[in-house]
């Protein structure tokens, strides 16, 4: 059993507070290898990457065991959002498992500004990550959502603490100030949000990601849930429009048949905007349609990247030629 | 996007330029992070953002996971490297970035155009000395700039502080230029357009040097006008002190010497030679006094001593001095006596006086001279009225000039008393220095053919109660000065009521009739502040006269003068309506008085 805390929950009647979301995999359908290391200081590649082919050599022996292939693999990462081993394991498992999907959520609380909790092994450890391999006879699809339509005004970070994804100055001037002048707002006024209203984006590999804020710390620095550094140049960004974006995907993916489950990792900075525009109760009808569960994240794992303010999820069909037993999710 | 959104519109110059240096070395730090991570060798070397940049790459290159790219249209795709380039244009300078090994990594436009205007292009690779070298041999307005340039490059990594110089290319344009060195060995060189910046200054600063000639100029000019009327008032003062003191010794000594003359027995038309002689020698003796005063008045020796005392101390002298002459000239005048104490330096005032009073004798030929004063205010207004010829408004400032008659041709030279000053016009000149001095104001009321009135403003020493005016006027109510017309028939009663009229301050001119009533205002100039008529005069009824004078010479107070105005009531009805009193004759002069004394205050 593997899990996290959270900044809020995604369940049957789409979202919810102050509850758990689990999924159980049957065990006749699924296969699973998890890990869990220490990822707060930081891992390096090259051991992400070892782990990832000593969880896929166990994995392997584990399947060949039972003498049952399943057929398609995921990878799932559950991580404390502060831990800054994050790039580097989505890195290593994302190049690990080629085109088999991998994501994953970063936990935290719902106000951005503690540790997460990672459950593994029965006890919560902060500063970790859990990290499992699964092969199923589901089949499954991935789904990410990260399109940003970015403004013009770009702010260039001059000053960065990279490994605690701060950033303390912006255009040589003290990064919240400026990013308040820019974005319009009150420095004082950097509440969560303000901070939904106004993403940011950093352009890479030819498009824009979503680079989404933490808040703003007391000595005017902000605090960023996914990776920063010198250089970096951010451009203010229009909140994406996430009912309507959501509804299109999710229907997508129900086109040949509903999923029997929709693994669901999502930006606080997502939800806070659907609240924000009176679009929640669309965005937890477009969930419970989906039998979407999950949870609202500081960050979210889709592939190689580790990115932020985004949606990450997965969905799993029944297995061709039909099941006894299909995952289900409950509340 | 502007670089004004890079910067705060608020930033000072130099700021500015340490927040474009962060920004430049911030973003070429990562454009050679990045260079690693876009070559796509995972290593442990790359941080958490390289990964992220690698990742992405390969992401892209993998496609979207599961779903083709949402319909929404993508306003700015980019990768780092474009969006570190996008940057450095935006920038609002020009910027060459210099690696560790000294080559160049990265530009933006505005330096491509600042040294195409020297003819060199920028290309990939090509070292800080290599640059500043092609920069040195081109052609500049000042060649010592790209050389300094040039050193700065061939001294290598030894540390040296930041280098700022302007280049001015051949074309106008111009730069301000900074080279300075960035940590790990590399270089950054940053072009400022200044061009128009430049320009408008060395405009304004020529306008300025124009300016301030100009302004130096005229400056200069007008001193030199303002110093030369100053030593020519200096001089003519001096002169006239000088000449005056030289002048009446020698003039004194004339006429004691024409005095003993005079004594040794004279034939008759020898004696009346002297007494001509005498009377020339009389006229340049007040003269050269007059020249005198107004050279002391003029050069501040005379310092006014004001102290209280009364209007009569002048008035009574004045009565005197002038009284023969006058009457000589066929003239009335009068002095209204006056009880008034005023605050005033009674030598400087007395002089004044004394030649405004010979001036109205010597410019009135017929009619009256009245000197009266009237309470104004805090003030008391002395006045010297005349019925001379009258001042055009447009010449009554130019007669306070000294030297200045208007008119010439008139009065003789002749020798007059006190400080009557013959010919020269000099008296009212003097008036106004005095009253000047005395802060006394100084007023002209006249108009040609309507005689004249100079009023002198002097400070009551004993400030009125005006409130008792209205209760009880006819007690000890000042009138002196007051100028009404008497007309009536009978030379008897008219004589009487003269003597009581001058009895009290009052200025009376009488006439008989219409013809002589009308004659006399005229010779006054101003109509009188009380009409007295009888009922009946030769030529018209009183409220006729009444009329006239009214319609001809303004709105003045006026009562009939009846011996039982109650026996009349249509003659007192027909008087109400034109707003003139009915008076009892004789009954003291009571009632009278008290009309007197609201026609004054109206």
């Amino acid at each position: 059993m593997i899990g996290c805390t959270t900044a809020g929950e995604i369940g049957p009647e789409g979202y919810a507070g102050g509850g758990i979301a689990a999924v159980g995999l049957p065990r006749g359908d699924f296969a699973a290898t998890t890990r869990t290391i220490d990822a707060a200081g930081g891992v390096r590649l090259s051991d992400a990457a070892a782990l990832a082919r000593e969880m896929q050599g166990e994995l392997e022996r584990r399947l060949a065991e039972t003498a049952r292939p399943l057929g398609r693999r995921f990878g799932l990462m559950l991580s404390d959002g502060a831990a800054a081993g994050e790039d580097a394991l989505a890195f290593a498992f994302g190049e690990a498992l080629g085109p088999a999907p991998f994501l994953g959520g970063s936990a935290g609380d719902a106000d951005g500004i503690g540790p997460g909790f990672v459950l593994s092994g029965g006890r919560f450890a902060s500063g970790g990550a859990t990290l499992a391999l699964v092969e199923t006879r589901c089949r499954p699809a991935s789904l990410r959502l990260d399109r940003m339509r970015a403004g013009e005004p770009r702010m260039v970070v001059t000053g960065a603490d990279a490994s605690g994804r701060r950033v303390t100055e912006l255009n040589g001037e003290p990064a919240a100030e400026e990013y308040a002048r820019l974005a319009g707002l009150s420095v004082n006024a950097l509440d969560a949000a303000a901070l939904a209203a106004h993403p940011l984006a950093a352009a890479a590999g030819g498009r824009l990601h979503p680079r989404a804020l933490r808040g703003a710390d007391p000595d005017g620095a902000l605090r960023f849930a996914a990776a920063v550094e010198e250089g970096m140049v951010l451009r203010l960004a229009e909140p994406p429009d996430v009912a309507a974006e959501l509804e299109d995907a999710l229907g997508d993916l129900s086109r040949g048949g509903a999923p029997e489950a929709t693994l669901v990792f999502e930006s606080v900075l997502r939800r806070r905007e659907a609240e924000a525009s009176q679009a929640a109760a669309r965005v937890s009808a477009a969930f419970a349609a989906a039998n979407a569960v999950g949870f609202t994240s500081w960050g979210e794992q889709a592939g190689r990247l580790h990115g932020s303010g985004t949606l990450s999820a997965l969905a799993l069909y029944p297995p061709e030629g039909g099941s006894p037993s299909t995952p289900g999710g409950a509340p | 996007m502007t670089g004004a959104t890079l910067l705060r519109p608020d930033d000072d110059p130099t700021r500015r330029t340490e927040k474009l240096r962060r920004i430049a070395e911030a973003l070429i730090r990562r454009a050679e992070g990045g260079g690693a991570a876009a070559e796509g060798t995972a290593s442990d070397a790359l941080s958490g953002p390289g990964l992220f940049l690698m990742a992405a790459a390969k992401e892209a290159a993998a496609g979207p996971p599961g779903r083709p790219a949402s319909r929404r249209a993508e306003a700015a795709p980019g990768d780092a490297a474009s969006e570190t380039q996008a940057v450095l244009d935006a920038l609002p300078l020009g910027v060459c970035v210099f690696d560790g090994a000294r080559r160049l990594s990265a530009w933006n436009r505005r330096a491509e155009d600042a040294v195409a205007g020297a003819g060199v292009r920028l290309t990939r690779g090509t070292t800080l000395g290599a640059l500043a070298g092609d920069l040195a041999r081109r052609r500049w307005q000042d060649r010592e700039a790209p050389r300094r340039l040039a050193a700065w490059a061939a001294a290598g990594e030894a540390p040296q502080g930041p280098l700022t110089v302007e280049l001015r290319d051949v074309r106008g344009g111009s730069h301000d230029v900074r080279l300075e060195a960035m940590p790990e060995g590399g270089a950054l060189l940053t072009f400022e357009d200044v061009g128009a910046e430049r320009e408008a200054l060395r405009r304004l600063h020529e306008v300025n040097e124009t300016l301030e000639a100009r302004v130096l100029e005229r400056t200069e000019a007008l001193i030199a006008a303002r110093d030369a009327a100053e030593t020519a008032n200096r001089e003519k003062t001096r002169f006239l002190a000088a000449a005056g003191h030289d002048l009446l010794q020698p003039l004194n000594a004339a006429r004691l010497f024409l005095a003993a003359l005079r004594e040794t027995g004279l034939d008759p038309g020898q004696a009346r030679i002297a007494e001509r002689l005498g009377g020339a020698f009389g006229s340049v003796d007040a003269l050269l006094g007059a020249l005198l005063d107004i050279s002391r008045l003029e050069a501040g020796e005379a310092r006014p001593e004001v102290r209280t005392f009364p209007l009569s101390r002048l008035f009574d002298p004045l009565r005197d001095e002038f009284g023969a002459l006058a009457g000589q000239k066929g003239l009335r005048f009068r002095v209204a006596p006056s009880a008034v104490e005023v605050r005033s330096d009674p030598g400087l005032l007395r002089r004044a006086l004394q030649n405004l009073a010979a001036n109205a004798v010597r410019y009135t030929r017929t009619g009256t001279v009245l000197i009266g004063a009237r309470r104004r205010g805090p003030d008391v207004a002395i006045e010297i009225r005349d019925t001379g010829p009258g001042i055009p408004r447009e010449l009554q400032r130019a007669v306070f000039e000294a030297f200045r008659r208007l008119h010439p041709e008139d009065p003789e030279p002749q020798t007059g008393p006190g400080g009557d000053v013959p010919g020269m016009g000099l008296g009212l000149a003097i008036v106004e220095r005095a009253c000047g001095l005395l802060e006394h104001r100084l007023e002209v009321e006249s108009a040609p053919g309507r005689g004249s009135c100079f009023r002198v403003l002097v400070p009551r020493a004993t400030p009125g109660r005006a409130g008792e005016i209205g209760a009880a006027p006819a007690i000890d109510f000042d009138l002196g000065g007051m100028i009404v017309l008497l007309a009536m028939p009978d030379g008897e009663t008219r004589a009487a009521l003269l003597r009581g009229l001058e009895g009290r301050g009052v200025c009376p001119v009488a006439v008989a009739d219409l013809a002589g009533a009308v004659e006399a205002v005229a010779d006054l100039g101003a109509a009188p502040e009380m009409i007295l008529a009888a009922p009946e005069l030769e030529d018209a009824s009183g409220l006729e006269t009444i009329r006239t004078l009214r319609a001809y010479f303004g709105r003045s107070a006026a009562a009939l003068l009846t011996s039982d105005p109650s026996s009349e009531p249509a003659l007192g009805r027909e008087a109400e309506a034109e707003d003139v009193e009915l008076l009892p004759l004789g009954d003291d002069g009571g009632r009278l008085r008290a009309a007197l004394a609201v026609a004054r205050e109206v």
